[in-house]
């Protein structure tokens, strides 16, 4: 098979055009586990001119992103280089081509079992001592049933292997396609000669098995996937359905458009949809972060996710499942499983070529001493029993295991190999507003109503054109009286406070007035200037949160070293910073503005944690080592951020560090436990006390291990 | 004796027979969305849908 070089012509018929990018979505063909997908990652994440990419659980769905249609053409042909074929689909030809996929492997998987069943009987059969009239017609069975086997289901592993071949690329199935090619040409010539060496049964009974380990680690995988996506509206296995008046209990899978469902009071919205009632009370911390429960009216949208806070509500179905607000984006997020440079595959790389190594010389050396038969069964068991298909499956589901133990305690993680990560970090910087402050900032109402209703809604305009808690704290003193107005040239001033033109004014909101000096930390004023001329001052006061403290100190017990940023000034910041015990505490930045936020980052040894929230975060939250956004607009914050906290609980930190510390423990089980068990299991294989059969049933029994293994370290915080 | 040579290719011939039905199921479509059917049990619509609808085709 050669790789694919597609022209833009033949390209583009597949192509989507997105906002500023091309989207092309390809089937993936040759994908068997983890280790597949991380050597196609790999070469993606080599290929600049593919801005983004995202796959499915199971590896056959990848969807690339790119400004030029030709850079296309370039990833296929890299990926043929790797030796998988990635054909180009529309969009509605993905979820046909996953049945159709499927359903092969399904009726592969049924032909293997139906006929490695019948083999073994008529082989028990002869071990039992048959006459050998029966001998050679049960053997002549064995063969024509192994024929289906060989040529019929075991494709897999003959495209895997001629991948392998044809691009010079080590896969897994390049020893086992050898194994069972020559074990199944030697029956047949054993067959023929009536020889001795027949092994119809063990390589029937091994695809059988390599096949239905597969499929069933697949299908495993991707139903703890699904189980991810469920969690994205927690608490909503059932809807209440309005028919005629009448209320029934349905999945929200199989409300239509147009449908009217119920929600109660604590009772969270399945759907997407209109407001059909009055008015509906809804917190919508999981979505914008806000904690301050929303007034929705007829007519306003109702996302998924959001909780009923008052009474009983009516809503009209736009959108269920995948397809709303929050199912789009955790799906969007945690379909994009990069696995990175992870040592577990470069461990896989390594044992598997010492498998073969081992397995090639076992049968040299017992060619020569013992005859072919017996050469072939050991160094066919070696290959078979020590398959590191353990870690190719328990590295996903650590992956998987923990990102759920997150998102049930609020922490939405973007990249799954993170969480091993975390536990490598050494310095934890915090922003201080919004983040160790709470999220809404609260204004004086007295001082606000001494300014005329025109000059308040020039606030308020100056104000809402950016997110930050003093921002969040004028939109609750907004009200239908108050004009909104666009800003012209609006600028951030780290620090000091913003400025911009609001209906051809120039006004300015300051936290120091231009001529003097006053604030404190917990009351301080802002100095509202129109047109240069100070027209008064509004009193603001934060909070602190009551968590913070306790937070800090448990982090620094932890030896991790505590840094404080802020834009605010001197005084505010000093005030905070003296409270933060001596240990292992870093420094402080004040009136500091995005890029000094970074360049701090970037001057600090070891690796950094950043927490914040707001744009002036943005620069410091990329840069780090790890960065972590408090809640906000979700969607803003997974585009920057690696960690987003769906709740604005600084104990949350402390937890990241509890789930990274069992994800380590769970790897460094999984990676001893597996070379124990293969180092244990070839070494039986070479002294003949397994047979290929018994390999081959040992094989996926590793898997369980390492499933229950991994599943109990990661059930429960 | 000889009677074994036929009981055992008719023994094979009933599994090839499950094997042609199994196929037979899972071309039509009776492995899909496993998960799907407990919750149609809940909806009641769906019930009456299926029932007009396979009336429909018998009235054609």
């Amino acid at each position: 098979m050669q790789s694919q070089t597609l022209s833009i012509h033949a390209l583009s018929p597949f192509v989507r055009s997105k906002v500023d990018l091309y989207q092309l979505d390809v089937h993936l063909k040759g994908i068997h586990c983890s280790h597949c997908v991380y050597k196609i990652q790999k070469t993606l994440d080599e290929n600049s001119e593919i801005s983004k990419y995202q796959m499915s659980a199971g590896g056959s769905k990848l969807s690339l992103y790119a400004k030029e249609i030709s850079s296309f053409s370039q990833a296929i042909h890299s990926i043929g280089e790797q030796g998988f074929e990635a054909i180009p689909v529309l969009a509605t030809e993905i979820l046909e081509k996953e049945e159709l996929q499927f359903k092969s492997a399904i009726k592969r998987l049924a032909v293997a079992g139906v006929c490695a069943g019948n083999i073994m009987l008529f082989s028990a059969a002869n071990y039992l001592g048959a006459p050998d009239l029966f001998k050679d017609f049960f053997n002549f069975l064995s063969f024509l049933l192994s024929l289906p086997v060989v040529l019929y289901s075991a494709q897999p592993i003959w495209s895997g292997f001629y991948r392998g071949i044809s691009k010079r690329r080590f896969n897994l199935d390049l020893p086992i396609g050898l194994a069972v090619g020559f074990g199944f040409g030697l029956s047949l010539y054993s067959l023929l000669t009536r020889g001795e060496d027949l092994y119809f049964d063990s390589v029937s009974v091994v695809i059988f098995i390599i096949l239905g380990s597969r499929f069933l680690l697949d299908n495993y995988l991707k139903q703890i996937y699904q189980k991810n996506l469920n969690q994205c509206v927690p608490g909503v296995y059932q809807a209440r359905r309005i028919v005629d008046g009448n209320e029934s209990l349905v999945s929200p899978k199989s409300l239509a458009l147009g449908d009217l469902v119920k929600i109660l009071k604590s009772e969270v919205c399945p759907v997407d949809g209109e407001v059909i009632s009055e008015e509906a009370i809804v917190d919508t911390s999981v979505l914008t972060g806000e904690e301050e429960p929303q007034v929705l009216k007829k007519g306003d949208v109702i996302y998924a996710g959001s909780k009923l806070v008052v009474g009983s509500s009516l809503v009209k179905v736009k959108s269920v499942d995948n397809e709303t607000r929050v199912g789009k984006l955790v799906n969007e997020n945690l379909k994009a499983i990069k696995w990175s440079e992870e040592e577990s595959f470069i461990y896989v790389g390594y044992f598997t070529l010492l498998v073969v190594l081992v397995s090639f010389f076992s049968f040299i050396y017992f060619s020569l001493t013992s005859g072919y038969s017996l050469a072939f069964q050991r160094s066919f068991a070696i290959i078979i029993v020590a398959c590191p298909c353990a870690v190719s499956f328990g590295i996903p589901l650590i992956r998987l295991l923990s990102g759920r133990l997150c998102f049930s305690s609020s922490i939405l993680v973007k990249k799954p190999n993170l969480l091993s990560k975390v536990i490598n970090v050494k310095n934890i910087c915090f922003d201080k507003t919004g983040t160790l402050t709470d999220s809404v900032v609260e204004i004086s109402l007295e001082d606000f109503s001494n300014f005329d209703i025109d000059d308040q809604g020039l606030i308020l305009s100056l104000e809402l054109a950016m997110d930050h808690p003093i921002s969040r704290g004028f939109f609750v003193l907004k009200n239908d009286k108050h004009k909104i107005y666009e800003v012209d040239k609006f600028n951030y001033l780290p620090g000091k406070g913003i400025q911009g033109y609001v209906k051809h004014h120039f006004v300015e909101i300051l936290s120091l007035p231009k001529d003097s000096n006053i604030s404190s930390l917990n009351k301080k004023y802002l100095f509202i200037y129109k047109d240069n001329i100070l027209l008064g001052q509004i009193g603001v006061h934060s909070s602190l949160k009551k968590t913070a403290l306790t937070t800090i100190k448990k982090l620094q017990a932890m030896d991790k070293s505590i840094s404080l940023l802020s834009g605010d000034n001197f005084e505010s910041v000093k005030a905070l910073w003296a409270q933060v015990p001596s240990e292992r505490k870093g420094q402080f930045l004040y009136q500091a503005a995005p890029e000094d936020k970074e360049k701090f980052i970037a001057s600090l040894k070891g690796e950094t944690m950043m927490v914040g929230d707001g744009v002036n975060d943005i620069a410091a939250i990329k840069k780090a080592y790890i960065g972590v956004t408090m809640p906000g607009a979700l969607e803003n914050n997974l585009d920057v951020s690696d960690i987003s906290f769906l709740k604005g609980d600084l104990n949350l930190v402390e937890k990241i560090f509890a789930i990274a510390k069992k994800v380590r423990r769970a790897e460094v089980s999984l990676l001893t436990f597996t070379t124990l068990y293969n180092t244990s299991t070839i070494l039986l294989a070479l002294f003949g006390y397994i047979s290929p059969i018994v390999a081959a049933i040992l094989m996926p029994i590793s898997s369980l291990i390492v499933l229950t293994i991994v599943g109990s370290q990661l059930r429960n915080l | 004796m000889e009677i074994l040579f036929f009981l055992v290719l008719f023994s094979v011939s009933i599994s090839l027979v499950f094997l042609v039905l199994f196929f037979w199921a899972v071309e039509k479509d009776q492995f899909q969305s496993m998960d799907a059917v407990p919750w149609n049990i809940l909806d009641e619509d769906q019930k009456v849908k299926n029932v007009k609808d396979e009336g429909n085709d018998g009235s054609k």
